[in-house]
């Protein structure tokens, strides 16, 4: 018997609050296993070995002060990164795209990054988790 | 031997504003371009299939009274049917999130740019050519990656005998047995990128009698029609006559060449136009 794997996800984002909330809605029923951190430098660090169903990323981290940081990432996991935008801004969103990246901007409510890392799985695997 | 990463670069433009179009034109030098035109879709996509590009620059919505038109982001699906390299950019006055990602992602655009970009960011102009030049010089190399039907061969197969071949690669009194297996190996490793590149100009014939396959197809490259003929084991002796051509050709066989045992030669067929080319495969 095959035992379905549970998707692991990295959640990279400064704001504590939030990513509990995000780790807590997407791990509720073991449906996805996340580990979240608050740097880019401990995101690359944790994402050596391609461990990673999705990295999901906000947009301040991943243009901020260590891009070549991010498109290391980026080089490694190309479409199964999601980066996050606290605000809505088309010029992010194309730079994200024309990497091989997904963008999303931020939900107000936590339980709706559920929807997009579906979605994004499903864009990166082809199939529906 | 002028190869199109000698020539300048092929830029296709597409917009359906006429002001535009022109701008987009007047915005790249000349000098460094050789640029065309297309005000619609099927306008564009008649030039793409007539010759290849190294840029398509393709305006988002290419029906200005119609709010959901992007047709300019479909062109990249013709693009990318094509597989010859060339790289496209998207200009657009009616930017959006799901646009880009559907022309970027989607559809492998080089750039999606906004033709009134925002605050901050350098100007329109500048933007657009920076991006030309730097598609131009990937599509380049992706280029010379690809060897496209009726230019690699017929520039090397300049005659029609193996020593035709031979004098194109090799200096004069060095050919030899050796020469005649480097031939060999060239022609196999250019005939077989050929074959999906073949099938993908979408008209082809493929003919096999005993020996002989006959390939006849567009060559977007030379914006001429070619004819590649492989033979499929030893002795090409004599091409078939094509019925729709006015000539038959002879190859002459070189008793010293005898165990070749596969080649390719093929021709390219001046004069044609892709009009006619298209009609005379319609009627197949």
């Amino acid at each position: 018997m095959i035992t379905k794997r549970v998707p692991r996800i990295l959640l990279v984002d400064s704001e504590a609050k939030w990513s509990q909330a995000v780790k807590a809605a997407l791990e509720e029923r073991g449906k996805y296993q996340v580990e979240s951190v608050t740097d880019i430098e401990t995101a690359v660090h944790s994402s050596y070995g391609d461990s990673f169903d999705l990295i999901l990323i906000n947009a301040v981290l991943a243009f901020g002060e260590d891009i070549p940081k991010f498109k290391e990432i980026v080089r490694r996991y190309t479409d199964r990164v999601l980066v996050i935008s606290d605000v809505r801004s088309l010029s992010t969103a194309i730079r994200v795209f024309k990497m091989g990246a997904d963008y999303a901007e931020k939900p107000f409510e936590p339980r709706r990054v559920i929807e997009l890392v579906a979605s994004s799985l499903q864009q990166a695997y082809g199939t529906a988790s | 031997m002028g190869t199109l990463s000698q020539e300048r670069p092929r830029v296709l433009i597409v917009d359906d504003q006429p002001n535009w179009r022109e701008a987009l034109c007047v915005v790249l030098d000349p000098t460094r371009y050789q640029i065309e035109t297309a005000a619609n879709y099927d306008e564009a996509k008649h030039r793409l299939q007539q010759r290849a590009f190294h840029v398509l620059v393709a305006d988002q919505r290419l029906v200005d009274s119609d709010e959901s038109n992007r047709e300019g982001i479909l062109l990249l699906d013709e693009v990318n049917g094509l597989q010859d390299g060339t790289q496209a950019i998207i200009v657009t006055g009616y930017p959006s999130i799901d646009a880009a990602k559907d022309a970027l992602k989607g559809r492998a655009a080089y750039d999606y740019i906004r033709k009134w970009p925002e605050k901050g960011e350098p100007p329109f102009d500048i933007q657009y050519r920076e991006r030309v030049k730097e598609a131009a010089e990937k599509a380049g190399l992706e280029r010379r990656k690809a060897i496209t039907l009726g230019f690699s061969l017929s520039m090397l197969i300049n005659g029609l005998t193996y020593e035709g071949i031979a004098e194109n690669l090799f200096p004069a009194g060095t050919m030899s047995c050796d020469v005649v297996e480097g031939i060999r190996k060239v022609v196999n490793r250019l005939f077989y990128p050929l074959q999906p590149l073949a099938r993908q100009v979408g008209k082809v014939w493929l003919s096999v009698s005993d020996q002989i396959c006959e390939i006849l197809c567009w060559s977007r490259e030379y914006s001429k029609a070619a004819l590649l003929m492989i033979g499929k084991e030893q002795g090409l002796l004599e091409a078939r006559k094509v019925p729709w051509l006015k000539e038959s050709w002879r190859l002459i066989k070189d008793e010293q060449f005898v165990s070749v045992p596969i080649v390719g030669i093929s021709y390219t067929i001046d004069g044609m136009e892709f009009e006619d080319f298209a009609a005379l495969v319609e009627e197949d």
